[in-house]
């Protein structure tokens, strides 16, 4: 590993400890590379932004339709008269494209992929000679159907729709719990890629530094309270 | 010039919604090319609104700079940030520089920030996964499950706890969340509707409200 | 009945958790992994393709979920382009998971299963526009497409040759972070033309699409780093996500001994008057 690289490699894990003190207290070093990450991350979608801007409208004319390019240069650049009030109506009407035909496609085959499929789904699962494949076939029924009735019902409860209700948060609860769990695993692989990473040379260097500044404030603060 | 205003960036809206639907089911000549141009004009608007994104961020830290308001000095680090990952993409000749920069600092630096969550969900099982009723018996429960399951221990401990991780998963979570899916989708419908039939201010903002007379 | 009179510092909990994933970083114990039919259904949903087939590769997660991520795409790539298949990266969301899925091809290292960019792999970049865009690439790809995501024409390109839309593709392959993937694949190409999806999913998501896997309409889902452990071992290619089991093992141990003590009352306190409540976990 070439000097450059150690210390491009050392300036990231100044930052990401920066980022992990905040598991102790918030202070100033994490303010920093939390400005420093929104910056980057600010600069590199605006810039991708244009390069595909310019690669959609301009290059693409190369291909004989201009059509296509013409219009989206012309709707994109009426979405940057947002900026100036007296035209900013203008942006409407890219907006509005916006809208239109993401409603179009999430319309048009949310009927057959969602509603129909997973109705079928549900009510096909029963065959006729395997007991347990039924009991759990009936288990999927019964949560469908008591959930639906808990979203469609919550404000009035009264009743066997009470029960019903009652039956249908089991099984969110259940579904809640099992999601926290894979939440836990995946958020998890995050913080032991970055270990893997923290635990190598030379960025285990800056961790003995960055107890001591943490060993530091605490001693600092205990002196203070005493 | 009310019309302009108010009522053709409505009429888009609905022309365009409406073509994207019958070109799906109906194989009108040329009009599945209008979709797709649709789509392709979508392309440079949503690419240009990621830009103007990027431009608001800016103006508001330069004003924030200008003033020396409140933490003026990290906003600073922020315009620096922001001006060489911007430059760094769009001179030419700098493609190598702009990956390696942001796949080995922000990249890096935006995955620590992510990871310090799961502490956090720690502390929070700890405070929050108490068995007090039935609801919270099933969550805990549920959750306890799935944790041994999935670690790799779970596997050596006993064959039963993937099993009963996957059975979990397969059948009660499946009931529960195949309703939420069929309740999203039922939702995708409604706003649907309202928005084509002019029930949703949307940031077409007051357009509608005025196209009924002031009704919803 | 007096449990405990200490109140537990959060941050403790947070160091518990810290030295439970350095530990077996340092110091490996190698626990067995077993293979889920779920794993299985996806190996076999690639397995499923023919010599020469399209896949559309999806990397849709951002830098955040790169962590659990990453390796599922690189044995994603490393799967198909060892079975000969013809690979189309591109992204229709955020600008960033154009620039993982390049980190992705070029760390498996495409030389190594023979294949040459531009003919057995290409990477299209991000076609921005969600799902409008999607739908207008299943119906005419070079109508959306005109050059890669390094600004070489798709004309220069000979993948790209045969692939006109959704009907030359054979498999579609999503990585996602969440939002309404893999539903906008599924509504797409599965409801409009019949093509085979399959892929992995973040760990807080994945609960949310099995009912997608259980009516039949994904070919298989993986779930996080755990899936792409079971898929490394069924690949014969064992990378990053097996390392990381270990951690993952003494994580969840630790967590649960966290709930199994809020569970048991400790760090509650009993009053004078011998009410009992729970003291909030102060900082």
């Amino acid at each position: 590993m070439s000097i450059f690289d150690q210390v491009i490699v050392l300036f990231t894990t100044a930052l990401i400890l920066m980022a992990f003190s905040f598991l102790y207290r918030e202070n100033k070093w994490f303010t920093l590379a939390q400005y420093v990450l929104i910056g980057g991350l600010g600069g590199q979608k605006s810039a991708e932004g244009w390069v595909i801007f310019i690669n959609s409208t301009i290059k693409a004319t190369g291909s004989g339709n201009i059509i296509g390019p013409i219009l989206g240069t012309v709707f994109a650049l009426l979405m940057a008269t947002m900026f100036v009030p007296s035209y900013a109506w203008l942006s409407r009407w890219a907006i509005a494209i916006l809208i239109g035909t993401g409603i179009g496609v999430n319309v048009r085959a949310a009927a057959q992929t969602q509603i129909s499929a997973q109705i079928l789904a549900t009510i096909s699962g029963f065959s006729g000679t395997d007991i347990f494949s039924n009991i759990n076939s009936l288990i999927i029924l019964i949560g469908v159907l008591t959930v639906l009735v808990t979203f469609m019902f919550i404000p009035k409860s009264e009743g066997l729709v009470k029960h019903t209700t009652s039956i249908g948060r089991y099984f969110l609860m259940v579904a809640f719990g099992a999601t926290f769990s894979y939440a836990i695993l995946g958020r998890g692989s995050n913080l032991i890629s970055r270990w893997q990473e923290l635990l190598t040379y030379p960025s285990y260097l800056l961790i003995p530094v960055a107890a001591a500044f943490i060993t530091y404030d605490v001693l600092k603060n205990r002196k203070s309270s005493s | 010039m009310s019309f302009f205003k108010q009522q053709v960036p409505f009429y888009i809206l609905v022309f365009t919604a409406i073509v994207m639907i019958v070109a799906f089911f109906i194989d009108i000549p040329g009009l599945g090319g209008v979709a797709t141009e649709l789509s392709r004009i979508g392309v440079p608007v949503t690419a240009f609104a990621l830009l103007l994104g990027g431009i608001s961020l800016f103006r508001r830290h330069v004003v924030v700079v200008s003033k020396q308001e409140r933490n003026w000095e990290f906003s600073v680090v922020l315009l620096l940030s922001f001006a060489w990952y911007f430059g760094v993409n769009v001179i030419p000749g700098m493609e190598v520089i702009a990956r390696e920069s942001f796949s080995r600092v922000v990249g890096k630096l935006n995955e620590g920030m992510f990871a310090i969550v799961v502490p956090f969900m720690a502390s929070m099982a700890y405070r929050a996964f108490k068995i007090k009723d039935a609801n919270s018996a099933f969550f805990t429960i549920s959750a306890v499950i799935v944790l041994i399951g999935n670690a790799p221990i779970g596997d050596s401990l006993s064959p039963l706890l993937p099993m009963a991780r996957d059975w979990l998963l397969n059948i009660p979570n499946t009931g529960a969340m195949r309703a939420v899916n069929i309740g999203i989708a039922f939702g995708i419908f409604a706003y649907g509707l309202r928005v084509m039939l002019g029930y949703e201010r949307l940031a077409l903002g007051e357009i509608m409200e005025k196209l009924k007379g002031g009704s919803q | 009945m007096s449990i405990s009179t200490r109140n537990i510092d959060a941050r403790w909990i947070y160091l518990a958790v810290m030295i439970s994933i350095i530990l077996p970083i340092l110091f490996p114990i190698g626990l067995p992994i077993s293979i889920s039919e779920g794993a299985r259904d996806v190996y076999n949903a690639v397995e499923a393709v023919p010599e020469g087939g399209y896949v559309i590769f999806f990397p849709s997660f951002n830098y955040g979920g790169k962590g659990e991520m990453f390796s599922m795409a690189q044995a994603f790539i490393k799967h198909c382009l060892s079975q000969n298949l013809k690979l189309v990266i591109i992204s229709f969301a955020e600008p960033m998971m154009s620039l993982i899925g390049e980190e992705a091809f070029l760390s498996v290292g495409i030389e190594n299963y023979g294949a040459v960019y531009g003919e057995d792999i290409v990477h299209l970049g991000l076609l921005a526009g969600g799902e409008v865009t999607e739908a207008g690439f299943a119906a005419d790809v070079h109508a959306l497409v005109q050059v890669d995501y390094y600004g070489t024409p798709i004309s220069e390109l000979p993948i790209m040759d045969n692939l006109r839309s959704a009907n030359d593709i054979d498999l579609v392959i999503i990585l996602t972070n969440g939002g309404d993937s893999p539903a906008q694949e599924l509504r797409q190409f599965k409801t409009g033309f019949g093509v085979a999806v399959t892929g992995g999913a973040v760990g807080g998501v994945y609960g949310s699409i099995v009912p997608y896997i259980d009516s039949g309409q994904l070919s298989g889902y993986l779930p996080s780093l755990r899936g792409t452990a079971e898929y490394e071992l069924l690949l014969g290619k064992p990378g990053t996500a097996i390392l990381g089991m270990d951690a993952q093992s003494l994580m969840h141990i630790v967590v649960l001994i966290f709930i199994i003590l809020g569970n048991l009352g400790v760090g509650t306190t009993i009053s004078k008057t011998g009410q009992q409540y729970h003291r909030e976990v102060t900082e």
